[in-house]
């Protein structure tokens, strides 16, 4: 029967709910996407996420590689009210402050 | 629950990460019973099509004719376009500036029930699909 050696192993992940030791590492996902794109305001920062963990710590998640305990991904949430039968067309920096 | 942002490491887009994420949250609201997400949609493709309105565009997404990185990707999470948001970002971007606003709603919220005070997160073990080189870098 022939056989594939180059076949990598499936690669795993985690998803957890995000702690304040991520931030820094969700901080650098950000960072490393949009580079200089986005102004001092706009910038996701240790600081933003560490606010939106102690408001809404249950909307807040990572992947992390555990090969590496290295951040690979993250959401960030937070609860707002929201009226269906109305349109919503705030611009993203208006609905969360600048993140 | 808003989304205010999601992205996934260069590395690891394409492999599914994304859209576990998104189930972490689907799970979360479940269980605090909110009536569902809301987020903006950067339709960030729209500049290849520029021809259309954002009107156009987003019903071609919808209808499935044309593919959109980002919203056609939340479409297949289950989101619904609820309305066009002409200034949603700075007119630069490859979206020109236009965003959507999309709602999944929770098909389990239960009117006048309670949200719990405790919930489970659990540890989630995924295991990544192959590559599509098609991943989403960002997305709310």
């Amino acid at each position: 029967m022939p056989t594939n050696t180059q076949d990598e192993p499936a690669k795993q992940i985690v998803i957890l709910p995000t702690a304040p030791q991520h931030a820094s590492g969700v901080e650098k996902l950000f960072t490393d996407f949009y580079h200089q794109d986005l102004t001092e305001d706009d910038a996701i920062t240790t600081e933003k996420i560490l606010t939106h963990l102690a408001l809404f710590p249950e909307g807040q998640y990572v992947a992390v590689d555990p090969a590496n305990e290295q951040v690979v991904g993250a959401t960030l949430s937070m609860q707002m009210a929201f009226d269906p039968a109305l349109p919503f067309t705030e611009a993203w920096h208006i609905t969360t402050d600048y993140g | 629950m808003y989304g205010v942002e999601s992205i996934v490491d260069a590395d690891y887009r394409g492999r599914g990460v994304g859209s576990k994420l998104m189930d972490a949250r689907f799970h979360t609201l479940k269980q605090l019973n909110l009536r569902g997400m809301v987020a903006g949609s950067a339709i960030i493709d729209y500049h290849t099509a520029a021809h259309l309105t954002p009107e156009q565009y987003v019903q071609e997404v919808v209808a499935g004719v044309r593919f959109d990185t980002n919203l056609s990707k939340q479409l297949h999470k289950g989101f619904k376009v609820h309305n066009i948001i002409p200034n949603y970002l700075p007119p630069n971007e490859g979206s020109l500036g236009y965003g959507v606003t999309i709602v999944w709603y929770n098909p389990d919220y239960r009117v006048g029930a309670s949200a719990p005070h405790h919930i489970t997160r659990e540890r989630m073990n995924v295991t990544l699909r192959p590559s599509d080189s098609g991943g989403m870098p960002a997305h709310p």
